[in-house]
């Protein structure tokens, strides 16, 4: 493709108030539905796929794009104020970004994540722009040993996101596992747990659980204590919550090494948000010179979620574009609105349609922009929420729980699901388990499981295809390294952690 | 004021007693309201893209406007079990495929197609076996020889375990009295992105799913399973037309078809099939069909309730002899 030429293209789009205006319009909706608990990015997408029928396919992608954009960073809204992931990408910056705001920080941490969704759009972005079809074959690699061993890794995490008690957090992560038993047997096809009900057949899904885990939890306690965040009322002026030059240039190692995390985890098709932000979340907390600061409101644990979530986006469109293989779930809608529109997503859009590529990497940068703008000034209205009085929060939650969770599969089995979790949640919460690890055991354990499966039929029951493959001989290694450290850790600080536990 | 509208309501309610009464003396059912569409998967997937093509076509051959409602879960099980207990009244149908009747096979979900009002065929997607560009096997005949000379060695990845997928991939190797060790995976990409990897030496997935990477040379299709080869693949030859009996218990194809509750009036049927097939056979959605990769011959009446039955049958017996 010629400079000139794309020059030209790129121009055209720039230049054109119309797609402008869509791609704004889907990245506001991306924010609204992010940050609502129960509406995600991929029902914003699927939404906006038969809307955009009508549509220029560059304005349709644009919207499309900026929804996912948008919704990706939305999450941290709702993650921060509330302690309620909007998105299951965002169930990592509840971690830091909720301690913030009950420390008067929510502003701030509003500001970082704002910021590091940008800085991980913009690198996955030029990731995609450059290089996506030299780097898509890495993405290839993946076979299922390397899926398993990942997984195996990925559980490690519990390690970083246990809080206090490592025995709760582990106890929590096999109660993620457990949930995640339920359905069809991804391998051999067999009911598990449905009790001859066809709703429980696939399982139960990522969405009603963290609704149930985050969002009751939340209503119940805002019912029964009085309101504990404080804020500052007064006017806040953009350096308040903004992070400075200085300060982005410092954690600047943490926003790069996460973006890079999420584009990566990104391109891996079947993975995605979530589990790109848990892996950069424990890089950032291993790196770090204060990792006792971690789970207890650092701006560090609100960078390395968000930009690592927002990584995924640029990421996820690599195979997708260059391969035909979405890399997430909100791609796999893409690459459906991309067929409605007349395209093939694949090897040869590039040569086929180089406008149309052109289109979609400008109003992707032009949604990432957008995204950072509409917060920029959405982040003072957005504070409010935490003036609302709790006995005006907490029945509103309950509505926006109820629908979000019916309007997942329009189910309103799934409501049920929510509730039924949300009081489990509740005791949990009660008990001082961390909810972080059930949300990683939900995730990876089915992944962990399959993925184990399907290589030993691959190798005919040899187990030896998991040490034979560098990549996954990388991952069992490191998994090895954190459990032996953990071990010791724990083993040394035994006593006291004991004193520590039963003085609460 | 109040008269100038009491009149109109008036005027209103003569004019809709008459279309009422004209609808019933000449007995033609028309439908007065939208007619919800039940699309038992997620919305962006091949099945939900289909509806959403068909929608605007519909409102404007017919008039008629459409909502589609995904209700996904259950490998379609619950979508289709609201379809059944809703009313047969003309205004639910839902889009059904093989992973029902399959189910069905297997007594996996407690109610039959007996349920159904079965409308008309609107895809058929024949599964085909293909393998990475850069794989040793050149055709069908070198593959097939080398399953048959290796029993349980060679690797086919399907989208999923007891769908057709699966089935068609075990019938390849039978068909030469062998065996293959098949990998399911969760979806379609990813079985591409193991082939493409090298890790799974060959997949059984819809033309739909892997035209791109197949115009792209990325992978090298070898057979499809069907009687007649495919008019957007004419290249690719048929298990059939190279000797290999794939079909021992009936032709197993992945279709999609259109469904209503049981107990659906005949005028009302009849007018159903009209609208929705006009759709499918206006030149839009046929171009959209090919280009998408699968087949649409929308078959209905005696026909295609024949058809139905054959496959059921197909399903049932692949059930208990191949899983």
């Amino acid at each position: 493709m010629e400079v000139a030429s794309s020059m030209s293209m790129v121009m055209a789009v720039l230049t054109d108030p119309i797609c402008l205006l869509w791609t704004f319009v889907g990245t506001f909706m991306g924010l609204v539905f992010g940050s609502l608990p129960g509406l995600t990015a991929t029902m914003g997408v699927a939404l906006l796929v038969p809307l955009t029928f009508a549509f220029p396919t560059v304005h349709a992608l644009g919207m499309m794009l900026g929804t996912y954009v948008g919704g990706i960073a939305g999450g941290a809204v709702a993650a921060v104020l509330l302690n309620i992931p909007g998105t299951p990408s965002s169930v990592v910056t509840t971690i830091d970004g909720y301690p913030m705001a009950q420390q008067g920080r929510a502003a701030k941490a509003l500001g970082w994540a704002a910021t590091a969704s940008f800085f991980g759009g913009i690198i996955s972005w030029l990731v995609l722009a450059t290089v996506a079809p030299q780097v898509a074959r890495v993405a290839l690699s993946f076979g299922p040993p390397e899926y398993a061993a990942l997984a195996l890794f990925g559980l490690m995490i519990i390690s970083s996101v246990s809080g206090k008690s490592l025995l709760k957090g582990i106890i929590s992560g096999l109660i993620g596992v457990w949930l995640s038993l339920f359905g069809v047997d991804p391998i051999m096809g067999d009911l598990r747990f449905t009790f001859g009900n066809v709703n429980l057949m696939s399982g139960i899904a990522i969405m009603p659980a963290l609704i149930g885990f985050y969002a009751f939890p939340q209503i119940l306690r805002g019912l029964s204590e009085e309101q504990s965040t404080e804020m500052k009322t007064a006017r806040l002026n953009l350096s308040d919550f903004i992070p400075s030059l200085l300060e982005i240039w410092r954690s600047k190692l943490n926003i790069l090494r996460s973006s890079v995390i999420g584009t990566f985890i990104g391109m891996v098709p079947a993975t995605g948000g979530n589990i790109a932000a848990f892996l950069a979340y424990d890089q950032a907390k291993r790196f770090s010179k204060t990792p006792e600061e971690y789970g207890k409101g650092t701006h560090e644990g609100v960078i390395a979620s968000e930009a690592a979530n927002n990584g995924v986006t640029g990421g996820a469109l690599v195979p997708l574009l260059t391969l035909g293989i979405p890399g997430d779930s909100v791609t796999a809608v893409l690459l459906g609105g991309l067929m409605l529109h007349g395209l093939q997503p694949g090897p040869q859009l590039f040569s086929k349609s180089p406008d149309i590529i052109m289109g979609i990497f400008t109003t992707l940068l032009v949604a990432n922009v957008f995204m950072y703008l509409i917060q920029l000034v959405g982040i003072k209205f957005f504070v409010r929420v935490l003036k609302i009085p709790n006995y005006y929060l907490a029945p509103m939650l309950v509505i926006l729980s109820v629908v979000g969770s019916y309007a997942l599969r329009n189910s309103l089995f799934d409501v049920w699901i929510t509730v039924l979790l949300g009081l489990m949640g509740y005791i949990m919460l009660r008990g001082g388990f961390p909810m972080a690890p059930t949300v990683l055991g939900l995730v990876l354990g089915p992944m962990l499981e399959s993925e184990i499966r399907r290589s030993l039929i691959l190798s005919a029951g040899d187990w030896s295809i998991f040490f034979v493959r560098p990549i996954s001989v990388l991952f069992i290694g490191l998994s090895l390294v954190i459990a032996l450290t953990v071990a010791v850790k724990s083993f040394k600080k035994g006593q006291k952690t004991d004193e520590v536990e039963a003085s609460i | 004021m109040l008269k100038n509208r009491l009149n109109k309501l008036v005027l209103l309610l003569v004019l809709a007693a008459v279309l009422i009464a004209s609808t019933t003396v000449f007995g033609a059912w028309e439908p007065r309201r939208e007619i919800t569409i039940i699309i038992p998967w997620s919305p962006g997937g091949a099945t939900d893209i289909m509806a959403r093509k068909l929608q605007p076509i519909i409102k404007r051959e017919f008039g008629v406007n459409t909502i589609v409602l995904n209700k996904e879960g259950g490998s379609s099980a619950v979508g289709l079990t609201e379809l059944i207990t809703s009313r047969p009244d003309g205004y639910t149908v839902a889009l059904a495929s093989s992973t029902i009747l399959s189910l069905m096979g297997q007594n996996q979900i407690s109610w039959g197609s007996d349920r159904f009002t079965n409308l008309c065929l609107v895809s058929e997607d024949p599964m085909l076996l293909a393998v990475n560009k850069d794989a040793k096997w050149k055709n069908l005949d070198e593959f097939l020889a080398d399953v048959k000379a290796n029993p349980g060695k060679i690797t086919i990845g399907t989208s999923a375990s007891r769908n057709v997928n699966h089935a068609d991939a075990v019938l390849a190797a039978q068909s030469v009295g062998s065996s293959i060790r098949q990998v399911p995976f969760n979806g379609g990409s990813r079985v591409i992105a193991a082939v493409l990897g090298g890790h799974v030496d060959a997949l059984v997935l819809k033309p739909s799913e892997t035209i791109s990477q197949i115009q792209a040379g990325e992978l090298r299709p070898l057979g499809i399973y069907r009687k007649e080869r495919l008019a957007s693949l004419p290249e690719v030859p048929t298990f059939q037309e190279l000797g290999y009996d794939v079909f021992p218990y009936g032709p197993v194809d992945q279709i999609s078809y259109l469904v209503a509750p049981a107990g659906l009036k005949k005028d009302v049927k009849d007018k159903l099939v009209e609208i929705f097939r006009g759709a499918m056979l206006s030149e839009e959605f046929q171009e959209f069909s090919k280009q998408a990769g699968f087949v649409c011959n929308p078959i209905y009446g005696n026909e295609f309730d024949k058809y139905i039955e054959n496959l059921t049958n197909a399903l049932a017996e692949v059930a208990q002899k191949v899983y």
